[in-house]
């Protein structure tokens, strides 16, 4: 018995493939919009401190001594600079090659009392599972 | 009228409160000063998302949240006292629980647990805390 499959089905499962790495995207977006936004500011060490690694990659990781406190206006751009590392993370990505764990992960040294505090973790296991 | 969050609240809170063999509870934004040497739990209401559950008019809405509970216990004792909390508190809100609560005016709610998971401890002297994620939902119009 012989099956033949034609060029059609092929193009067909390419596009499905693209359609998944674009939710995968979108939704690795919508999980930076979250951590960052739900961040607590105070120096800007915690929020610049997320990280997606793929495998057993090393993640940022700032500690806010020494670094003076950046008010509310300084927030918002600590926190857009935190979403935008996570973009430059996202961007690397090779979504057809990605076969083991992607980790949202923050190396800044005081990130487990922050989380302790603010349960970040928490809220994004509530959201996104 | 109240909002459905306070009710859910209540219902958490209440709870918890019914829980045998719990240290003292502190709540949120009432005056708690922990005595050193001493357990005490730390409880906080997050809702996450309030969304329609179907399309069209009017649609009923799935509210959903979690319920914060951090065990603190002191510091240099062992996890063994953390731990007994925190298994008589999931095991309280075992996921698949269906907590009912009924308000002032006589309408009862029913919230629903979806899941009990308690993360890593983590030392903040003169404490040790074990922090537990209840997540929650209910539907309601």
């Amino acid at each position: 018995m012989k099956y033949i499959v034609n060029k059609s089905f092929h193009n067909k499962i390419d596009m499905l493939e693209e359609s998944i790495d674009d939710l995968f995207r979108e939704t690795l977006q919508e999980v930076a919009v979250l951590a960052t936004n739900i961040s607590p500011v105070s120096t800007g060490a915690f929020v610049t401190s997320f990280s997606y690694i793929v495998g057993a990659g090393r993640p940022r990781g700032k500690s806010s001594e020494g670094r003076p406190r950046v008010g509310q206006f300084g927030a918002d751009t600590m926190r857009e600079q935190g979403y935008q590392n996570l973009m430059v993370d996202v961007a690397k990505i090779d979504f057809e090659k990605l076969g083991g764990s992607l980790t949202l992960s923050n190396g800044a040294p005081h990130s487990g009392i922050v989380d302790l505090n603010y349960n970040i973790s928490g809220v994004l296991e509530a959201e996104y599972g | 009228m109240a909002s459905i969050h306070n009710d859910i609240r209540a219902a958490l809170e209440t709870h918890i409160s019914n829980t045998a063999n719990l240290p003292s509870i502190a709540y949120e934004n009432v005056a708690f000063e922990p005595t050193t040497g001493t357990s005490f739990i730390q409880v906080r209401y997050m809702p996450t998302s309030t969304r329609p559950a179907v399309r069209g008019l009017n649609p009923q809405l799935r509210y959903q949240g979690v319920f914060y509970v951090i065990v603190s216990t002191p510091e240099g004792n062992g996890p063994s006292i953390a731990d007994d909390y925190a298994n008589k508190v999931i095991n309280a809100f075992q996921a698949t629980t269906d907590i009912s609560f009924t308000n002032s005016q006589s309408q009862t709610i029913k919230v629903s647990i979806d899941y009990a998971e308690r993360q890593q401890g983590l030392i903040d002297s003169p404490w040790y805390h074990v922090p537990i994620n209840i997540g929650w939902y209910i539907y309601n119009n």
